[in-house]
């Protein structure tokens, strides 16, 4: 990668653009991120509460990757002239053990994911086969499931729903 | 910035982490910080209050035990229902067994093997009654998430569904599991009867060693003990850990586990 960003500064190419967050810590229990015009509060790494003030950090993960979903899938919809009726996604995980994550003494494995799933549901007035394409394209354009899949079990799927 | 009392507890399930959240804030707001530390099983926590690595432990039944065995200490606290459970014999009402005495030859399901109300406390008034496992009678262990010394109730739980099921002629329960049970539809209560009780038992202490400064302690039991029910910050934390009161510690309530485990030879023997 060094090499590529260092060949492409020597041929005059522009460099590969870099997304940035800024994060500050708060003193209530939370930071907030801040990238480009946006800021957003995030709570713990992990939570076990019913109920909290801002989400964890590993919901945003799975927020993240069903957005990028439904947004991939909107575009490549849009891409084929498929009207969409309805566009949804639900999306969990499985930390290989989250007591990691809180400190526990004695316990063993690692607090990062092991596995996450992911449906999208989609309603729209397009036959199977197109929608199928649709499907694909979103997945071949992902930067969330490219990235998650080469370090986790990643399964998604799409669902038709009439 | 004052150093935090360091407390130790076992997490058995991860509500024990929201548990000690809200404990943590509550302690912080009164001025008296402190700090939990987690540990994944009871050896470990016991072990981190004799090296001096927390200032209080919060113990089961056993674990209070060992370290009170290991090095001079004081149960500081405990909650109100802590004092006084029980462990019930269940046997199904259609088997024909009325008595202790009729397990003789039978199979009796338990908790996991360091369960204090679900395996050791019931198996010693077995052998009251004369009936040893292995000799007696066969005894069917469920032996899951050993080293929470049966918190989680999941052994207990399986030992009750292997009664119903008929693999087992009796099981064994703390008194609350078993009425909770009998009400939330896990058993029929028109099936079950209660073959024997034990004796009187508690459960749970803060545990502190004899060198812990009583001006600590004080201070720590001054907040403690000011948490009430009524305040819905608390009710929340109460609820899960299951109390309403929490109350002095005493040591009074531990002779029946203390016979069941130097009958079974339970630390001897690489517990268990």
């Amino acid at each position: 990668m060094l090499r590529a960003v260092s060949e492409a500064r020597q041929s005059g190419a522009p460099e590969p653009p870099t997304w940035t967050a800024r994060v500050r810590w708060s003193n209530d229990r939370h930071a907030t991120a801040y990238a480009r015009n946006h800021a957003f509060p995030v709570g713990a790494p992990v939570s076990f509460r019913a109920t909290d003030a801002h989400p964890s950090a590993v919901e945003y993960l799975l927020g993240a990757l069903g957005g990028d979903l439904l947004g991939g899938f909107a575009r490549a919809a849009e891409r084929r002239a498929v009207p969409l009726d309805a566009l949804e996604a639900s999306v969990s995980g499985r930390l290989n053990n989250p007591l990691i994550a809180v400190g526990v003494i004695g316990e063993t494995g690692h607090p990062g994911f092991e596995e996450i799933a992911a449906t999208l549901y989609v309603s729209a007035d397009a036959d199977d086969p197109t929608l199928q394409s649709v499907w694909q394209a979103t997945l071949a354009a992902s930067p969330l499931v490219h990235t998650l899949q080469r370090c986790l079990d990643l399964h998604l799927e799409m669902k038709i729903v009439s | 910035m004052q150093a935090p009392i360091l407390v130790g507890a076992v997490v058995y399930d991860p509500k024990v982490v929201v548990i000690w959240d809200i404990i943590k804030d509550f302690f912080r707001a009164q001025g008296c910080p402190i700090d939990y530390v987690f540990y994944s099983n009871y050896e470990l926590q016991v072990e981190a209050l004799l090296a001096g690595h927390i200032h209080i432990a919060w113990n089961s039944p056993l674990a209070w035990l060992d370290a009170e065995r290991r090095a001079p200490c004081r149960a500081i606290a405990m909650r109100d229902t802590d004092r006084d459970r029980v462990s019930r014999l269940l046997a199904r009402k259609n088997s024909g067994i009325g008595r202790v005495e009729d397990l003789r030859g039978k199979t009796v399901a338990t908790g996991a093997k360091d369960s204090p109300q679900a395996t050791l406390i019931p198996l010693g008034l077995l052998e009251r009654h004369g009936l040893l496992p292995g000799r007696d009678f066969m005894l069917r262990r469920h032996d899951l998430l050993v080293g929470k010394h049966g918190d989680h109730v999941g052994g207990e739980l399986e030992a009750l569904k292997s009664l119903l099921r008929g693999e087992s002629d009796a099981c064994a329960v703390l008194d609350l599991n078993a009425e909770r049970w009998l009400s939330d539809g896990t058993a029929d209560p028109g099936q079950i009867t209660v073959l024997a009780t034990t004796d009187a038992f508690d459960h749970c202490n803060f545990t502190v060693l004899e060198s812990f400064p009583p001006d600590e302690e004080a201070r720590w039991k001054n907040v403690l003990f000011a948490m009430r029910y009524d305040n819905p910050d608390h009710r929340e934390m109460m609820d899960m850990e299951g109390l309403k009161e929490w109350l002095p510690g005493r040591t009074s309530g531990y002779a029946a586990l203390g016979e069941a485990v130097t009958r079974q030879r339970f630390f001897e023997e690489g517990k268990g």
